[in-house]
C-alpha cells in the first residue's frame, strides 16, 4: 500500500503539525485579547418593569455611567409583564457572553419564580452572576392616624388585622410579619401600587401596611397614616423616637427589602463580572444614580466587590427560601 | 389647601412662564405629535410619552408640562377619527366610538360624527379640567369614598349594560357577553394569586392586552368583511357640506343634547379620579349608559349620533379627572398619568398635598390645567378644519384602502408593546370577530364583557377580604348602596318601559 504523501516526508508532517499549533496560539491569543477588548459592541441592561417606574429609572440612572466607563454604549431595554418574570427568564435565557445583563429586584422577582412560575428556574436564578447591588428600600410598618394600635404589640394583641398589599415584596414581608409575630392576620391583596397600599390604611380598607418609609410621608405630614415600626435599624430624623423591629423584640424582623441590583447570567466568565463589577461600583455612586435614590427617597448600597455581592446576595435569597412555606 | 390670591398669583405667573418661546415651542410639538399618534391605529399618548420620557431629564418642569399636557390634550381627539372613519379605536379610550361612529361613516354621515365628536370632545375636555380646578381642595374626600365595594358596583352598572346592548338578540347577546368574561379571566388573578387559562405560556400571564382584541374584533373582521364585500367603507354617498357647515351642525348636535353630554362628562370624570379603571371603562360606561337613556335605544349600534357623544364627551373629560389623583397623591389614574409620574421624579418634583403648599408646585400643577385646556379646543379645531377632506377616506375604493388598514393594525398592535405575540393575537382576533359576525353575534357585548369582567370580579374579591368576607358591605357603604340601587333601577328600565307602552297602547 502506498504511503500518503505527508507521512513519507516526516519534515512536511512537522510543518503541518506546526502550524495547526501555531493556528490554534493564535486563536487562543486572539479570542483572549478579544476577552481582554472586553466589551467591543453595545451591551443589552434588561429592566423587567415599564418604563417609568422606580426600577426603570435606578436603570436609567446607571447606564450612562456604565456606558462611558466600558466605551460602549449601555443600553436599558424594558421587557415588562408577568410580574417582572418575562424580563428575568429573557435575562437568564440571553448567551452568557457580557452583553446581556440585568436589573433585579430582590427577593420580590426571586420568590415569584419560585411560587409562581416555576420552582425549579426560580431556585436556579441563586446561580445568576451577581453583579451588584444599588439601592434598596427600608421598610415601614403604618397605620392610619387615628388608629387605636400604637405599636406592632397592639396588632399582635388584636382579634383581627388586616394588611393591604400590592404584590412582590412588600407582600412577602407582609406575610413573614404576620408569621414570626403569630398575628391573626391576612393580607387584602390586589393594589395597583405602593401609594395605593398606603391610601387603603388612610381611607379604613385595612389596618395596616407594610411600606417604603418614604412612601408615606407626605401623607403623614398631612395626618392620614402614622408609622409605628422601622423594619431595619436606620432610622430617620422624621420619627427619631420609633421602635425598630429589634427594639420591639423581633429580631427575625430585621430584613432589608426591596434590593435592586445588577446581574449577569449563570456562568459569565471572571474577567467580564470583575469588569462589569467594578464599572457599576462607580456608576452606584455617580451623580445621575444619587440623584434619583434622592428623588426617590431611598438609600443607596454600598459600592461593594464581586465576591462580597455574591456572598450577600446568596445569603439574602438562601434566607427567603427557606422561608418560603410561610408566604404562602 | 391654598388661599384663592395664591391661586391668583400663581395662575398670573403661570400664564407668563407659557409665554415663554420654549415653553410655547413644547406645546407646539407635543400638540402635533398627540394628533398624530392619535391618528395612528390602537396608539395612545401613552406610547408618545414613553419616547419623551428621556427628554425630561434636561428640561426644566414647566417646560416639561407644557409638552406632556399638548401631548394628553390632543391625542384623543385624533383617536375619534379613525374609530369613525376606520372602525379603528385611535386609543383604547375611543373602543365605544366604534360602535355608532363607524357605522354613521357607512351610512355616508363621517364629516358630521367627526364634527360632534370633535365638538363634545373640545367641551368634554374644557369640562374635566374646569372639574380638575374645583375638585383640587376636595379630591382627598373623594378618593376617600371610592374603595373596593364602590369600584365593583360602578362596573356592575357597565355590566348591566349588557342586557341593553344584547336587545333584539338576547340569547346571542348574551352569549357573546359571557365569551367576553372568560377571555378577560385569562391570566393572573392578583387576588387569589391564581395563574388561569394560560396553558403555561407566559405571554398570557398579564391576560390578553386589550389593543390587539380591540384590532382584531373591531378592525381587521371589519376588513375581512370589506373585502368580500368590496366598494368603499361608506356605503351611501355623502352630502358634502361645507367646513364650517359641519362644524355647526357639531355644535348643535350637542346643544341638542347638552344633557347627555353633561352627565356623559361627568361620568368621564369620576372615572378619571378613581385609579386603575382607565378610559376604555369611561367610555364604554357613557355609552351604555347613553343607550339606557336614549329615546331610541334600538337604533343604538346602526349609527345614532348619541352614541358617538357620550363616549367622546367622558374620554376628554377623564383627562382632567385622571390628573387629581396623580397631584394629590402620586396615584396614577390612567397609564398616561404612570408616565407622568415618572417624569414628576425625574424633575424633582414632589406630588402629594404637599405640591400645593408650594408656589412652584401650583405652578406646575396650573401649567397642566391651563395647556390641557389649550390642547383640547385647539386640536379640536384643527380636526375640524380637516374633518370633510378626512371624511373621504370612506370613498377610497378598498383595492387601497385594505392594505393600508392592515399594515397600520399590525403595526399599531406591535408598537404598543413591542410584542410580537400583540400582533399574532390581533389576527387570531380578526378570525374570531369575523366569525362573530358572520354567526350574528354582537360584538358589542363580547368587548363589554371583555374589558368589564375581570375588574368586576378584582373588585368583588376585593371587597369580600375586606370586610372578612362579609357580603354586608355592598349595603353598609352609602356609595355603594347608592350605586347598587342604580344597578337594579338599571336592570328595571326595560321592564319598567314595556310596562308604560303597554299601558299606553291599552289606552289608546
Amino acid at each position: 500500500m502506498r504511503k500518503s504523501l505527508l507521512f513519507s516526508r516526516p519534515w512536511l508532517l512537522l510543518a503541518v503539525v506546526t502550524a495547526i499549533l501555531v493556528a490554534v496560539g493564535i486563536s487562543g491569543c486572539a479570542s483572549q485579547s478579544v476577552e481582554e477588548a472586553y466589551p467591543t459592541k453595545e451591551i443589552t441592561l434588561i429592566c423587567p418593569y415599564p418604563p417609568g417606574g422606580g426600577a426603570d429609572l435606578t436603570t436609567r440612572a446607571v447606564a450612562p455611567t456604565m456606558s462611558e466607563l466600558l466605551g460602549v454604549n449601555v443600553k436599558v431595554e424594558n421587557i415588562e409583564g408577568a410580574d417582572a418574570q418575562k424580563g428575568m427568564l429573557a435575562a437568564w435565557q440571553a448567551p452568557s457572553d457580557g452583553y446581556t445583563i440585568q436589573l433585579v429586584n430582590l427577593p420580590g422577582n426571586y420568590l415569584t419564580a419560585i411560587m409562581e412560575l416555576n420552582k425549579e428556574i426560580g431556585k436556579s436564578w441563586i446561580d445568576l452572576t451577581w453583579l451588584q447591588t444599588l439601592n434598596f428600600s427600608d421598610y415601614t410598618l403604618w397605620v392610619k392616624a387615628d388608629s387605636p394600635y400604637k405599636s406592632i404589640e397592639d396588632l399582635i394583641k388584636a382579634p383581627r388585622v388586616s394588611f393591604s398589599a400590592s404584590g412582590g415584596s412588600s407582600m412577602y414581608v407582609t406575610k413573614l410579619m404576620i408569621n414570626i409575630t403569630k398575628m391573626n392576620g391576612t393580607v387584602v391583596t390586589g393594589y395597583g401600587s405602593s401609594k395605593d397600599i398606603m391610601l387603603a390604611v388612610a381611607r379604613g380598607d385595612v389596618d395596616a401596611v407594610v411600606s417604603g418609609l418614604k412612601t408615606g410621608l407626605s401623607m403623614a405630614k398631612e395626618g392620614m397614616v402614622r408609622p409605628i415600626l422601622y423594619f431595619t435599624p436606620n432610622r430617620t430624623p422624621e420619627f427619631p423616637n420609633m421602635l425598630t423591629a429589634r427594639e420591639a423584640g423581633f429580631p427575625d424582623l430585621e430584613v432589608t427589602m426591596g434590593y435592586r441590583g445588577i446581574a449577569g447570567p449563570k456562568g459569565l466568565s471572571k474577567d467580564k463580572a470583575e469588569k462589569l463589577n467594578q464599572v457599576s461600583q462607580k456608576a452606584l455612586v455617580a451623580p445621575t444614580h444619587v440623584d434619583a435614590c434622592k428623588k426617590e427617597g431611598i438609600p443607596i448600597a454600598t459600592p461593594k466587590d464581586l465576591k462580597t455581592t455574591d456572598t450577600e446576595i446568596r445569603k439574602l435569597l438562601t434566607y427567603w427560601e427557606s422561608k418560603i412555606d410561610l408566604l404562602k | 389647601m391654598f388661599e384663592f390670591s395664591t391661586l391668583l398669583a400663581a395662575a398670573s405667573e403661570t400664564l407668563g412662564q407659557i409665554m415663554q418661546p420654549v415653553n410655547l415651542l413644547a406645546i407646539v410639538g407635543g400638540f402635533i405629535g398627540g394628533l398624530f399618534i392619535g391618528l395612528l391605529p390602537a396608539l395612545g399618548p401613552s406610547t408618545l410619552l414613553v419616547m419623551l420620557l428621556p427628554l425630561v431629564f434636561k428640561m426644566e418642569p414647566v417646560t416639561a408640562m407644557c409638552l406632556f399636557a399638548a401631548v394628553m390634550g390632543s391625542a384623543t381627539q385624533g383617536g375619534a377619527v379613525t374609530s369613525i372613519l376606520l372602525g379603528i379605536p385611535g386609543t383604547g379610550s375611543n373602543v365605544a366610538t366604534v360602535f355608532d361612529g363607524y357605522p354613521m361613516c357607512k351610512k355616508g354621515q363621517a364629516a358630521r360624527a367627526i364634527a360632534t365628536a370633535q365638538v363634545c370632545s373640545a367641551f368634554g375636555g374644557l369640562f374635566g379640567v374646569i372639574c380638575l380646578v374645583l375638585l383640587l381642595p376636595v379630591v382627598v374626600m373623594l378618593l376617600m369614598s371610592f374603595a373596593a365595594p364602590e369600584f365593583f358596583m360602578l362596573i356592575m352598572a357597565g355590566l348591566v349594560c349588557i342586557v341593553i346592548a344584547a336587545r333584539g338578540n338576547m340569547l346571542k347577546g348574551l352569549a357573546s357577553a359571557a365569551i367576553g368574561i372568560l377571555f378577560s379571566f385569562i391570566g393572573f388573578n392578583s387576588i387569589t394569586a391564581d395563574i388561569r387559562f394560560t396553558a403555561g405560556i407566559l405571554y398570557l400571564w398579564d391576560g390578553i392586552e386589550l389593543i390587539p382584541v380591540i384590532i382584531g374584533i373591531f378592525a381587521l373582521s371589519e376588513v375581512m368583511m370589506l373585502t368580500l364585500r368590496g366598494g368603499t367603507v361608506a356605503e351611501t354617498k355623502e352630502t358634502v357640506k361645507g367646513t364650517w357647515s359641519h362644524t355647526l351642525e357639531g355644535f348643535r348636535e350637542v346643544l341638542k343634547h347638552k344633557l347627555l353630554w353633561l352627565r356623559s362628562s361627568i361620568i368621564g370624570v369620576i372615572i378619571g379620579i378613581i385609579p386603575g379603571i382607565g378610559g376604555s371603562v369611561a367610555s364604554l360606561l357613557s355609552y351604555t349608559a347613553a343607550m339606557q337613556t336614549s329615546k331610541h335605544p334600538e337604533n343604538f349600534g346602526k349609527g345614532e349620533i348619541e352614541g358617538v357623544i357620550g363616549p367622546e364627551a367622558a374620554n376628554n373629560a377623564k383627562e382632567g379627572g385622571a390628573v387629581l389623583p396623580t397631584l394629590a397623591f402620586g396615584l396614577p389614574g390612567s397609564v398616561e398619568m404612570t408616565v407622568w409620574l415618572a417624569a414628576f421624579t425625574i424633575l424633582g418634583v414632589e406630588v402629594g398635598p404637599v405640591l400645593f403648599l408650594q408656589k412652584s408646585g401650583l405652578v406646575v400643577a396650573m401649567t397642566i390645567i391651563f395647556v390641557l385646556a389649550i390642547a383640547n379646543v385647539v386640536s379640536s379645531a384643527v380636526v375640524l378644519l380637516l374633518s370633510r377632506q378626512l371624511s373621504r377616506v370612506a370613498y377610497i375604493n378598498y383595492y387601497y384602502l385594505v392594505p393600508v388598514i392592515v399594515t397600520a393594525c399590525l403595526v399599531g398592535s406591535f408598537a404598543t408593546r413591542s410584542e410580537i405575540l400583540d400582533v399574532v393575537m390581533a389576527v387570531l382576533f380578526g378570525f374570531f370577530g369575523y366569525a362573530l359576525r358572520k354567526a350574528g353575534f354582537p360584538i358589542v357585548t363580547f368587548i363589554i364583557g371583555f374589558i368589564l369582567g375581570a375588574k368586576a370580579e378584582h373588585g368583588f374579591l376585593q371587597a369580600l377580604m375586606i370586610s372578612w368576607g362579609s357580603y354586608s358591605i355592598f349595603v353598609t357603604r352609602p356609595i355603594s348602596l347608592a350605586l347598587l340601587i342604580i344597578v337594579i333601577f338599571l336592570l328595571a328600565l326595560p321592564f319598567i318601559r314595556k310596562r308604560g307602552s303597554q299601558k299606553r297602547s291599552q289606552r289608546i
